[in-house]
């Protein structure tokens, strides 16, 4: 297990490696710079000073290996767009934020979604099933900015129940609206996995000879089939993580939270490189230990797998 | 956030009610008035300007506030490792231009405090609008203790951003709010209100509408459809305000590539631009129906100096250009815009119309990405073009902010290609002239070339939409920069 872990946290080096080289090809091959021309152009000399000082005007080869050895040293640079904040403070300062409303709407998920999708499962083919089915189908097929917008038209200009946006920390009522934008869809996720893999579950021998022992019917789901119909569940888990980020991303911006999704959002429409890096490279890192945890976390599920 | 760099886009109206120049532009005259300075002096050949400085100038902190001061903000913004967004500003000034292009020494260039209370500046040569730059953010004095102790982080907390103008800073939370209070410390009088919150929003004409509407700010800011829905709402419509912007929007020719290097073409075109439809009817009366090259307002402009529209006179034109009806024009002659800006993308398919019902011919329309778009034009100085779109707007007003700037052929700032001998002559007296009757005068004459030549269309002249809550008066967009002045605005609440 130690072995698996450490090789596994191993690989992360080579594959963060690959992400940084391919996101860095990308970003420079896109036309544009990160000097803000919306209203105006800025003079030829400005500009032209702007990419000295920064060292834009650089061969590309040049400024890939300067900057990777920054990174290596831990110094993700300068933001092109806050002269008063660098990469390294600007993801300090928002990544806590997205990590708190990520696990927030992670909980949220969970805690709507797995008893859900067990409800339709014990109830299947009934009335409460096919709502719950509606309910899912349709939390799946919405996307989060589009939740987010409804949530601000209903909670907030409809009913005048929660402000139209800001954030004030996880515990303040700002934060209902977010949660509940990013957490509805993995929430369906999980609803529709917890009962089709509950379902299954449920026509397994040793849940018949549960019964004929005269088990509880409800505690023959909650001990005996929730386990095992929990595996795939935590799979799903694990990679909705990435659709709570993603969410994320349209959520906090239109919603103003000072996140890191609104940031890689900015930099990329910005062409603010070196925080875009430096956000990639965040998500990318998130993602690869969420999946890690997912794995270990089967191991304690299910007994019959084992880590070589 | 930082005087020094900011290139006057957001941030700029914290700046301005934060601190103060020497001189300011009154925001109801536009004239320039005496901010930290009592009074100046010109020398007769218009090169050397003396200012000095009230008594008792104090920062926010309650240090007191010097002439050299002055110098270290100047020469700072001008260094060029300093990355200002806006360096050239100073650049009249003698030896500015050297020490900023990185040819020169902080040394070398000529504003100098010669005591507590005296700045002495001296130009390159005469520029009869250096009082405006002298009013601009870039020429705000900085703390040079706060910025040597904390480097670029000096604006981030009321610690460190020590200011000199009405307000001062109490809280900077990025991307989130921004908390001012009256500055006890300033020179002046300010009867606005005592704190300011402004909300920062990344995306303020998407947001600040819906935040208004619930009752969570004062004043919002109104774009594209949110205007016509505010205009048509029985509530909204009495608290829409539209204010006047000083710019233009223009569709800009390359005027040495066929067709468009045709005279007649190029005036073609420009009389069977309908601009009055355009803003009126395509853009549903978003900003100001276009009048000529230049905007209204700016010394040297004429509104009788512009083509105008005509389309018989139009077609006639394009006649004699040889292409009658259309026939015989090149397939593939380009316009090129922002694909994303909703009403840019409406302009283009409305004059493609336009000039294909009164012209007969067919011009091909190619949108691009914002930034992809920014590299393309930045690239134009060399390369041929057919059309594309893109604005200026006053940053002080004054001739020299458009005409030298923007159309003189060795500025060709829009790369229209467009050279006229008279044209840059008439600029380069107009730099001369302290006489300021004889001055609009060379810019009238200039303003008549530039129009008849047709380097550029407008189609439209900008405006800015604001909700403004019943109970706030004096909240204010003056035409040239606009940014609100909390000192002028009254709370009666």
């Amino acid at each position: 297990m130690t072995v698996y872990v450490f090789r596994r946290l191993l690989w992360m080096v080579p594959s963060l490696f690959i992400v940084f080289t391919l996101t860095f090809l990308v970003v420079h091959a896109t036309p544009g710079s990160p000097w803000d021309e919306r209203e105006k152009p800025l003079s030829e000399a400005v500009k032209a000073n702007l990419n000295k000082q920064y060292h834009l005007d650089d061969p590309l080869p040049k400024q890939y290996f300067d900057y990777l050895g920054n990174v290596l040293h831990g110094d993700l640079g300068p933001s092109y767009r806050s002269v008063e904040r660098s990469v390294s403070e600007i993801i300090a300062a928002t990544l806590p934020v997205s990590v708190q409303l990520g696990v927030a709407s992670l909980l949220f998920a969970i805690v709507v979604g797995v008893p859900l999708g067990a409800l339709a499962a014990v109830k299947h083919n009934t009335w409460i099933d096919y709502t719950a089915s509606l309910v899912t189908v349709t939390g799946i097929a919405t996307p989060a900015f589009v939740r987010v917008s409804l949530l601000i038209v209903v909670l907030s200009l409809g009913l005048a129940l929660l402000p139209t946006g800001g954030w004030e920390g996880i515990f303040d009522v700002r934060a209902i609206i977010p949660i509940l934008a990013i957490g509805s869809g993995p929430a369906a996720i999980l609803a529709r996995y917890t009962r089709s893999s509950l379902l299954e579950v449920l026509g397994q021998d040793y849940i018949r000879t549960a019964h004929a022992k005269g088990v509880r019917p409800n505690a023959v789901v909650a001990a005996h089939a929730m386990k095992n119909a929990l595996i795939p569940v935590v799979t799903v888990a694990g990679v909705t993580l990435g659709n709570v980020i993603t969410g994320a991303f349209f959520v906090e911006r239109i919603y103003g939270v000072p996140g890191i999704g609104r940031q890689f959002i900015d930099s990329v429409t910005g062409r603010d490189y070196t925080l875009l890096l430096g956000t990639v490279m965040v998500f990318a890192l998130l993602i690869m230990v969420v999946n890690l945890l997912t794995d270990i976390s089967y191991g304690y599920l299910d007994p019959r797998i084992r880590y070589r | 956030m930082d005087p020094g760099i900011s290139s006057g886009g957001a941030g700029l109206e914290q700046i301005q009610n934060t601190f103060e120049g020497l001189a300011y532009v009154d925001q109801v005259s536009g004239e320039i008035k005496p901010g930290q300075a009592e009074k100046w002096t010109i020398s007769p050949d218009g090169l050397t300007y003396t200012f000095n400085l009230r008594s008792g100038l104090k920062w926010s902190d309650g240090q007191a506030l010097k002439a050299s001061d002055f110098e270290y903000a100047w020469k700072r913004a001008t260094d060029p490792t300093t990355k200002s967004r806006y360096a050239q500003t100073l650049w009249p000034v003698k030896g500015a231009e050297a020490f900023g292009t990185g040819k020169g020494t902080a040394e070398g260039m000529a504003a100098k405090a010669t005591d507590d209370k005296t700045f002495v500046v001296t130009l390159e040569r005469p520029a009869p609008f250096f009082m405006h730059l002298v009013a601009t953010w870039t020429a705000y004095p900085v703390r040079k203790d706060m910025i040597e102790k904390a480097a670029d982080k000096w604006t981030l907390g009321p610690d460190t951003y020590i200011s000199n103008g009405h307000y001062r800073l109490v809280e900077w939370k990025p991307e989130q709010s921004m908390t001012v209070e009256k500055n006890p410390n300033y020179w002046g009088e300010n009867n606005g209100p005592d704190t300011v919150v402004w909300t920062l929003l990344d995306d303020q004409a998407a947001k600040s509408p819906v935040a208004y509407e619930a009752g969570e700010l004062d004043r919002a800011v109104l774009v594209g459809a949110d205007i016509t829905r505010a205009r048509n709402d029985a509530t909204l419509s009495k608290e829409v305000k539209k204010f006047e912007r000083q710019g233009s929007q223009w569709i800009i020719l390359d005027t040495t590539s066929p067709p468009l290097n045709n005279l007649k073409v190029r005036q073609a075109l420009s009389l069977a631009t309908n601009a009055k439809q355009l803003n009126e009817v395509v853009l549903k009366d978003a900003y100001f129906n276009a009048v000529s090259i230049v905007a209204p307002g700016v010394p040297g402009q004429k509104k009788e100096n512009a083509l105008g529209y005509d389309s018989a006179k139009a077609k006639q034109l394009m006649t004699e250009a040889g292409y009658p009806d259309g026939k015989g024009w090149p397939a593939n002659v380009k316009f090129t815009f922002v694909g994303d800006l909703a009403q840019d993308k409406a302009i283009a398919e409305a004059v493609q119309g336009m000039w294909k019902s009164t012209l007969g011919i067919d011009i091909v329309l190619d949108p691009m990405e914002a930034k992809a778009f920014d590299q393309w034009r930045s690239s134009r100085k060399t390369a041929p073009f057919g059309f594309y779109m893109n604005g200026w707007g006053s940053d002080y007003e004054d001739p020299n902010n458009w005409y030298n700037l923007l159309f003189h052929s060795k500025a060709d700032f829009y790369y229209s290609h467009w050279k006229n001998a008279e044209f840059d002559g008439l600029l380069d007296n107009g730099l001369k002239e302290n006489d300021a009757t004889k001055r609009k005068g060379l810019y009238e004459n200039a303003d008549k070339i530039l129009n008849t030549e047709a380097p550029y269309i407008t189609v439209y002249h900008w405006a800015r939409f604001d909700l403004i809550k019943p109970y706030i008066d004096g909240l204010y967009h003056f035409r040239v920069l606009g940014r609100v002045q909390a000192y002028l605005v009254r709370v009666k609440k």
